[in-house]
């Protein structure tokens, strides 16, 4: 069979990269052996993959790595739950007792809660929030943030002009999450992301973004 | 376990000791794939500088769901790409005379033919080639890191190969159509 039709190039590359099973491996041999274009395709795959594992890792100079190192700012502790109580140090007791006295109180009153926390709670609980292995609804962006309800006139401010900073992987809800959850207002429109902020600190929260077909513009 | 595990424990708690151990550990790679991808010494500097800066902010962020090197290989693509952008705002002044023997050695090798012939590369081909075949990520990696299919990611590197081969010249006969 194999020497009438020629083998895609997904075979062509499991045979190259060694990964084909014993029985494919051999009746694709077979095939090269009698397919001058296979078996041409096959060498050129060959000789671009060494030519790359020939090709050394570049170092950056001493100079440079030490300007790096020293360019690293301090860090604030962005988006945690925890970190302003870590920061209160020994007032924390009080702190706490404080804490509950107001949750009391705002269950109490039935103090409307804030919605744009919901990440921080996830982090508080122990929810691991990194997107890279949890985010597979890459086609799951048909989400929005909206329950109902028209427009606000801020959003529609937001949203009428902006600077397209980077295309990520969705769902938008998600980027919208996670830029919230350091303190950018953000909201989706028609599948893109609209948000607010320093260009530079927007990409920062991005950094470990994925890219993909969600939009995000910055005002 | 991935070997940086307690490197990057230290290091979101704050001690910078340990992320200068990881930047010294990752420098080397991060350093090719931004200068692969971007095909310049200084701009593949300045993508990894701004790559560690953002790693180091966002490193209280990062649960351990992908390797760190994967993680850090993502932040470096994305911070490339900015640095790729920015570069066609600001068109690159006369770069310094390299000092360092480092700084000589990737100067060279950026400007030979495999690197010519790299850039001639559609950007996502050689994205997925420098990862795989450069730093020796695995497919499913390079699939999580570039957000697309696995089979999409052997796609790029079959034909990317393919090109970069037809391009060096490497494999002497002329390439045949099949039928």
């Amino acid at each position: 069979m194999m020497a009438e039709r020629h083998p895609d190039e997904l075979t062509l590359l499991a045979y190259v990269d060694g990964e084909l099973p014993e029985g494919g491996r051999r009746t694709l041999e077979e095939h090269l052996e009698s397919c001058p274009a296979c078996a041409e395709g096959v060498r050129q795959v060959e000789a671009g993959r060494d030519a790359l594992h020939a090709a050394p890792l570049l170092e950056l100079s001493e100079v440079r790595r030490r300007e790096i190192v020293a360019s690293l700012p301090e860090r604030r502790e962005r988006g945690s739950f925890f970190a302003p109580l870590r920061r209160l140090g020994p007032a924390l007791p009080a702190a706490a007792a404080l804490l509950l006295v107001a949750g009391f109180v705002a269950l109490a009153t039935q103090l409307p809660g804030g919605g744009d926390d919901e990440a921080d709670g996830d982090e508080a609980a122990g929810v691991a929030m990194e997107e890279s292995a949890e985010d597979s609804a890459e086609g799951g962006a048909g989400q929005t943030e909206r329950s109902g309800g028209e427009e606000t006139t801020e959003e529609k401010a937001l949203s009428a002009s902006g600077e397209l900073v980077r295309r990520v992987r969705g769902p938008a809800s998600e980027v919208v999450r996670i830029l919230r959850r350091d303190g950018h207002p953000a909201f989706v429109r028609d599948g893109s992301v609209v948000t607010v902020g320093d260009v530079e600190e927007i990409r920062h929260t991005l950094a470990d973004r994925s890219p993909g077909a969600v939009a995000v513009y910055v005002r | 376990m991935d070997p940086d595990e307690l490197l990057v424990r230290r290091a979101q708690r704050g001690d910078r000791f340990a992320f200068e151990a990881l930047v010294e550990r990752h420098q080397a790679r991060l350093y090719t794939l931004a200068a692969r991808v971007l095909g310049s010494r200084e701009d593949a500097a300045d993508a990894v500088q701004e790559a560690l800066i953002r790693a180091w902010l966002g490193l209280p962020k990062f649960r351990g769901g992908a390797r760190f090197s994967t993680w850090l290989y993502r932040i470096c693509l994305n911070a490339a790409h900015d640095q790729r952008l920015k570069r066609r705002v600001e068109p690159a002044g006369e770069r310094p005379e390299p000092a360092d023997p480092r700084d000589r050695f990737a100067e060279s090798e950026l400007s030979g033919e495999l690197q010519e012939a790299l850039d001639a590369l559609d950007e996502t081909f050689r994205v997925a080639v420098v990862l795989s075949d450069v730093l020796g990520c695995s497919y499913a990696e390079i699939a999580e890191l570039t957000g697309v299919v696995e089979g999409t990611v052997k796609s790029r590197i079959f034909r990317a190969r393919n090109e970069l081969a037809e391009r060096l010249g490497t494999t002497g006969g002329a390439r045949k159509s099949k039928e």
